[in-house]
C-alpha cells in the first residue's frame, strides 16, 4: 500500500513536471512558422467583401422583379390590361366620344338607385 | 515569446474573428493552441519533428475549417486534439520503433546544470515508459493527467465511452507506476 502511493507520488510529480518540460514546449522558430501559416491561410478581407460578379441588365431585371414567378405574374397582368383596354376601347374612339356628348341618351343616378332623390328634385 | 492578449475571449469567438479575417485573432489563436498540440503529439509520438509536423497539420486543418466553423457545436480543442489523435495514430501504425531515447537538450538555460540534468533524466524516464505503453493508453493517459482534460472530452477525442476512458487512464497509470518503479533511484525518490 504505501509502495502503491509513493509510487502514485511520483507519477503526480513527474505529470506535474511534464507540463512545464523544456523538451514539450513549442520553439520559438516553430512557432514563427505556425504564426505565419495561420495569416497565409486566414481568408483576407477583400475576398470576404468582395463584390458579387457583375450581372447583365435583364438579369438583374429578371431577379429584382421575382425570378419566373414574379415576371411571369407581371407579364399575365400586363396582358389582361391590354386585352381590358382594347375591349373597352369604343368609348375612346372620336364616334365614341362623340355619342357620350351629343347622344340622345340620358343616364341619370335616379336610374341607378330608385332612391336617389336629389337628381329627381332637380329634374 | 507574444502573450495572449485576447485571455477572457473564448476559443469559438476567436475561431469566428479568425475566419472574419481578424489577424490579431490569429496570432492570438495560434499562441493559445500550438503549444497544446505540440505537447500533446510529442508526449505520443516521443518525437519533436514528428510532433511538429502533426502540429502543424492538424492546425492548417483547423484554419481550412474555420470559414465553416459552427459556434456552440464543437470545442475548438476538443475538434483539435482529435484530429492530433488521429494523425498521432497514423504516424503509430506507419512507422514503429520510434527513437525512445531522442529527447533533445533541454532550451531553458536559467536552471542550474544539476537541476537540469535531474529533470532531463526525470522527464527521460516518464517518456520512456509512456513510449511503453500500448499507443491508446498513452494517449489516454497524457490527455488526462499531464493535459487535465475530464473524461467526458477525452471520450469525445478518442470516440470512446467514458468507462473505456477511466479504464485506459487507470490500467495506463498502473503500467506506469510498474515500469518507473524500477527507477526510483534515477527518479530521485530513493532517499525518501
Amino acid at each position: 500500500m504505501t509502495e502503491k502511493n509513493e509510487m502514485d507520488a511520483l507519477l503526480d510529480d513527474l505529470f506535474a513536471e511534464a507540463k512545464e518540460a523544456p523538451e514539450a514546449q513549442v520553439s520559438d522558430d516553430f512557432m514563427a512558422r505556425m504564426l505565419a501559416e495561420a495569416e497565409a491561410h486566414q481568408p483576407k478581407p477583400a475576398d470576404l467583401a468582395a463584390a458579387p460578379p457583375a450581372r447583365g441588365f435583364w438579369a438583374s431585371l429578371f431577379d429584382t422583379l421575382g425570378g419566373w414567378q414574379g415576371t411571369g405574374g407581371l407579364v399575365a397582368a400586363t396582358m389582361a390590361s391590354v386585352f381590358i383596354g382594347f375591349s373597352g376601347a369604343e368609348a375612346l374612339t372620336l364616334d365614341g366620344l362623340q355619342s357620350v356628348i351629343t347622344g340622345d341618351t340620358e343616364s341619370y343616378l335616379s336610374d341607378f338607385s330608385g332612391g336617389f332623390s336629389l337628381s329627381t328634385e332637380a329634374e | 515569446m507574444p502573450r495572449d492578449t485576447f485571455q477572457d475571449v473564448s476559443d469559438d469567438a476567436l475561431l469566428v474573428l479568425y475566419a472574419n479575417g481578424d489577424t490579431s485573432a490569429a496570432r492570438a489563436l495560434t499562441l493559445r493552441l500550438t503549444p497544446k498540440v505540440f505537447g500533446h503529439a510529442y508526449r505520443v509520438l516521443g518525437d519533436r519533428a514528428e510532433a511538429e509536423d502533426v502540429a502543424q497539420d492538424a492546425l492548417i486543418r483547423l484554419w481550412k475549417q474555420a470559414s465553416d466553423w459552427r459556434q456552440g457545436e464543437a470545442k475548438v480543442t476538443t475538434w483539435l486534439y482529435r484530429v492530433v489523435a488521429n494523425l498521432c495514430t497514423d504516424r503509430l501504425r506507419k512507422s514503429r520503433g520510434v527513437a525512445l531515447d531522442a529527447i533533445p537538450e533541454p532550451e531553458d538555460d536559467t536552471e542550474s546544470a544539476a537541476e537540469a540534468m535531474q529533470q532531463k533524466s526525470r522527464q527521460a524516464a516518464l517518456q520512456d515508459a509512456l513510449q511503453e505503453l500500448p499507443d491508446r493508453q498513452r494517449q489516454a493517459v497524457v490527455l488526462r493527467h499531464i493535459e487535465g482534460m475530464s473524461n467526458p472530452d477525452i471520450a469525445q477525442i478518442m470516440d470512446i465511452g467514458v468507462e473505456a476512458v477511466e479504464s485506459l487512464t487507470a490500467r495506463g497509470k498502473r503500467a506506469l507506476a510498474a515500469i518507473l518503479a524500477g527507477r526510483k533511484d534515477e527518479l530521485g525518490y530513493s532517499d525518501d
